[in-house]
């Protein structure tokens, strides 16, 4: 029981909340606060409660991992399936309730059914110069945006007339995985014309855990990057940008099939032009295309190619997914005396299709047969979204205010040719569907005194359905092993939520406390079908699940962020985060001997998959004189008993693991860091990881690992 | 610091009040009355014994049993006031298997009306309808798969055991019910095959009437009396058909017919 608390004590201690540590403040800036960030967002989401991660940040991380990086931000978890493309969870909302995408709205849509490749996924980290990201719905101007929003930068603000060309080396290597990646990058530029060429490798071997398990989950990958901007005249700009990611055998050891090839590319143009004389005014028109090729099977798997009792046959499976996504935008903003107006139109067209092919091969009777089936995962799927914003902020004296509006008309349609209905209901029919949402939110903030002051944000955002939530048919896509199946008639998720944001900052110290609350109507949630109406296809699956609006869910928590320089260079970072989140009324399926037995009614049952509460401390010491800067991080995450009855989902105990780094500078054109990330060699899992397939146990986490990461730039 | 005290207020008040709203709450389930069937195996009116070379059918073949596995579907409750319930909306389908004790037990209803009944049916296998290839991707029911080139679909059973042959050598007799095959000239060719056969059929175990009240449990068992695969109402002699019968629609007919009267039940 007294191990049981460690952690529990351990998360309330990094809250900032212990006598011994709040005493301790004073002097210059945390260690947290990010060099170079420059803020060139609008009105939307500024004032907001909002994270940012820097290309520092990136590059002194271990990870290549970009959701693994994000996962240090309190309230944001994420769900570990293998050892890449770990999917974020920010403040319990996942999947598309959270509006990833690139520099201006550029999105991308995932091949894999099973999440193997979400959007951070398609990025490298070394090709990013900054990410924001936005908890709650406020960030309404990149799209529909119904929690959270994380925004990619990866093109920041063009530096024309540098005559000489910059070459800029990353080179990470990561003992446990026995991992190496390498980045190039080459920029220049003239007058009118700035280039940057960049491409890298990258090659991971499988991670040890904690117990000293191996788990297969090695990766590898290729990326290449090209930018072309044009300074057409003083006030004119015109910028190219292509993307191409290329992963192979990635292994994800949670999933029935690992991922074999995923070609991603993505081009995108941007054309400003601003005001000539008054700075601010802006019209911008941007573009993109986005494309992803994704190919996974089993033939890593014993079944693939030997009989694995219980089964009597070789059981073979892959599927193909081709996704695209096209988008246009229109920006205006402008400034009137103390009030910055920011509004525009955009479009986005997202089309998905894909096909499953089953091969099974068995002995009987002295003779092999052979059994195959094609199936669609998708039927030439899309979606097309057209939105219309507006917003503004303002300051008074000791009060800024800022708000937006959004109008989205949301149409989409399937070329899919099933149809589930028997005498009772419709289950499957995939008409077109048309729908209109508006979303709005606002925040305004105070200052109460010198050194407090407090923010209220209030918003109504929805969310339509997803490619996935509508389309999908029978793939293992939750956290659960059920096969899920669209459905095409799904409601859009209508998301209400308040924010309280406390902020209390003297000398050099900062506190901050952020309380929500989200009260979610029409929520997507996959509710079992009878096997009578739908049996699954994927091996392993025990039923079909089909998306489903349930009336209402609760999500609500806190982060909390404690920052302080203790003396000149010995600085001290706390954060800490926590989400709570029930159904108040869901509907539970009783099983006897894995058979139905009738249904029950839950009352506040919490969500599934929600991350335990945790906290972050980092301690950092500069010796300017040697360039040295070594650092310790504490990472504790509680028990979590607030597990969903409904889902027959289980506790997950908590754990604390150690890290150190040192950042060491011995030349200006040579950056070293090298540390050891969970010391102790824990074996730890965290509450969102994926179970291992065909078992009921849980993927570790990676155990100890020595890095070192590189950089070099002439 | 009054102000930090103020937020560490906040804070743990907030902590509270979400940890206590953690507890979920179950409401009782309606009372209801439940279906189960007990699948009970014998030959000769007596509980199987697995691989004892003991047993003799009308054709005078001495056999042993070694495993069972089938499905029965579309069980029909047929009320004296002329409905028909099919109490096993949720799943249609059972999967028997005598290495599996957790098969032998069928909660084949959970909300059935209450009143008389006057009989029960269901099918043995599964329909036309039903039987469509790669329905089951899990053990055990994927390992009942039937050849895609032979129909398709899934074995209605699997019979496995032995039997002595006229020669008195014990040969492997693999008794498996599916989708027949129309062969061209007989070749037994899958490349000459010209139609399919469904071959599952509707069972009537000759249930007395029985009635059913709310909130009441009914246990029936349901037995396979092994020995009339093979004896009624036609002889189904090992010798004649040999071991392998999944390419021989005529020995799968034979099956067929006799199945009709294998099952009798029992209320308990």
């Amino acid at each position: 029981m007294k191990k049981q608390l460690i952690p529990f004590f351990m998360v309330f201690s990094l809250l900032g909340l212990c006598p011994d540590l709040s005493v301790a403040q004073v002097l210059n800036d945390s260690v947290i606060r990010l060099p170079a960030v420059e803020i060139t967002d609008s009105a939307f989401t500024l004032q907001n409660n909002r994270s940012l991660i820097g290309k520092l940040q990136l590059e002194q991380s271990p990870s290549a991992d970009i959701a693994e990086i994000l996962g240090k931000q309190p309230n944001i978890g994420g769900i570990r399936r293998g050892g890449y493309a770990v999917d974020p969870v920010i403040r319990g909302f996942r999947y598309s309730q959270i509006n990833i995408f690139l520099d201006d709205g550029v999105h991308i849509e995932g091949g894999c059914p099973n999440r193997m490749d979400p959007v951070l996924s398609h990025l490298e980290s070394e090709d990013i110069e900054r990410i924001e990201i936005v908890r709650g719905p406020y960030q309404l101007k990149y799209g529909p945006s119904p929690a959270a929003s994380v925004r990619v930068i990866t093109t920041g603000d063009i530096p024309y007339n540098i005559k000489k060309p910059g070459i800029r080396s990353f080179s990470g290597y990561d003992a446990n995985r026995n991992g190496f990646r390498q980045h190039i990058s080459v920029s220049g530029s003239g007058k009118q014309i700035y280039y940057k060429v960049a491409g890298g490798l990258k090659d991971y071997g499988n991670y040890i855990d904690g117990n000293g398990k191996e788990w297969n989950s090695a990766y590898a990958g290729k990326n290449v990057a090209a930018t072309l901007g044009v300074k057409i005249n003083a006030i004119e700009e015109l910028l190219f940008s292509y993307k191409g990611s290329f992963s192979r055998e990635v292994m994800f050891p949670s999933l029935p099939m690992d991922e074999i090839a995923d070609n991603t590319n993505i081009y995108t143009f941007n054309y400003k032009r601003k005001h000539p004389a008054r700075f601010g005014d802006q019209l911008m028109i941007s573009g993109f295309h986005s494309m992803v090729y994704h190919e996974m099977d089993n033939r890593f798997r014993p079944q693939y190619s030997m009989v694995v009792e219980p089964y009597t046959g070789l059981m073979q499976a892959s599927a193909i997914v081709k996704t695209r996504v096209s988008g246009l935008r229109m920006d205006i903003r402008k400034i009137t005396g103390n009030i910055r107006l920011n509004y525009g139109i955009d479009g986005q067209y997202s089309f998905k299709d894909g096909t499953r092919h089953t091969t099974m091969i068995m002995q009987m009777d002295d003779q092999q047969y052979i059994s195959e089936k094609w199936t669609n995962l998708w039927k030439d799927a899309a979606i097309l979204n057209s939105g219309l914003y507006a917003g503004f902020d303002a300051n008074r004296r000791k009060t800024s205010y800022n708000a937006v509006i959004r109008f989205d008309v949301n149409h989409s349609h399937s070329g899919d040719t099933l149809v589930i209905r028997n005498e009772e209901a419709t289950w499957f029919d995939a008409k077109p569907e048309t729908k209109v949402l508006w979303s709005m939110a606002t925040m305004v903030s105070h200052k109460v005194s010198e050194y407090f002051s407090v923010s209220l944000g209030l918003a109504r955002s929805a969310r339509p359905p997803d490619m996935q939530e509508r389309y999908i048919k029978f793939l293992a896509t939750g956290y659960d092993k059920y096969d899920y199946l669209g459905n095409p008639g799904l409601d859009a998720e209508i998301n209400h939520q308040a924010d309280l944001i406390l902020k209390y900052t003297r000398n050099r110290s900062e506190i901050v406390l952020n309380f929500f609350r989200s009260d979610v109507q029409n929520y997507i949630y996959g509710i079992l079908l009878p096997p009578s109406v739908a049996r699954p296809v994927s091996m392993g699956a025990p039923g079909v699940k089909q998306f489903n609006n349930i009336d209402r869910a609760v999500l609500m928590g806190f982060e909390s962020t404690f920052t302080t320089n203790i003396t000149e260079n010995f600085n001290l970072a706390l954060s800490a985060g926590y989400t709570f989140a029930y159904f108040p009324e869901i509907q539970k399926i009783l099983l006897e001997d894995g058979q139905y037995n009738g249904t029950v009614m839950l009352k506040n049952d919490p969500i599934a998959e929600i991350p335990a509460m945790e906290g972050l401390m980092k301690i950092s010491y500069s010796f300017p004189e040697i360039r040295l800067q070594p650092a310790v991080e504490i990472r504790a995450v509680a028990d979590q008993h607030q597990n969903s009855e409904a889902s027959y989902e289980s506790s997950t105990p908590g754990y604390a693991i150690a890290s150190i780094l040192v950042n060491y500078k011995p030349f200006r054109y040579i950056s070293l860091t090298a540390g050891i990330n969970n010391i102790t060699d824990k074996g730890y899992y965290d509450h969102l990881n994926r179970k291992q397939a065909g078992t009921t146990g849980k993927l570790y986490e990676p155990g100890r690992t020595l890095f070192i990461n590189l950089i070099i730039t002439l | 610091m009054k102000i930090f005290r103020t937020l560490l207020s906040i804070a743990l008040t907030s902590g509270c009040i979400i940890l206590l709203n953690a507890c979920g709450e179950e409401e009782k389930p309606v009372e209801k009355s439940e279906l189960k069937l007990h699948f009970q195996h014998k030959v000769d009116g007596l509980p199987l014994e697995l691989n004892q070379l003991k047993y003799t059918n009308s054709a005078g073949n001495v056999y042993e049993i070694s495993e069972i596995m089938y499905f029965i579907s579309d069980l029909k409750l047929y009320h004296s006031n002329g409905n028909i319930v099919a109490p096993a909306g949720w799943d249609d389908i059972h999967y028997v298997d005598l290495s599996l004790p957790a098969t032998l037990e069928w909660v084949a209803g959970n909300d059935i009306p209450a009143g008389t009944y006057d009989s029960l049916t269901f099918t043995f296998g599964l329909s036309a309808e039903k039987n469509q290839p790669f329905m089951f991707v899990n053990p055990p029911e994927v390992n009942m798969a039937w050849p895609e080139v032979l129909g398709g679909g899934y074995h209605y059973m699997m019979m496995n055991g032995w039997w002595k042959d006229l020669g008195g050598v014990r040969k492997p007799f693999n008794f498996h019910l599916g989708i027949g095959q129309i062969y061209a000239n007989n070749s037994g060719d899958p490349d000459d095959i010209t139609g399919f056969i469904h071959n599952a059929f509707v069972v009537n175990p000759g249930i007395e009437p029985f009635t059913v009240t709310a909130g009441e449990t009914l246990n029936f068992a349901l037995i396979m009396n092994i020995e009339s695969w093979f004896n009624t109402p036609v002889v189904y002699d090992h010798n004649y058909f040999g071991g392998a019968i999944m390419q021989n629609q005529e020995a799968m007919h034979v099956a067929c017919l006799n199945g009709s009267d294998v099952f009798s039940i029992l209320q308990e």
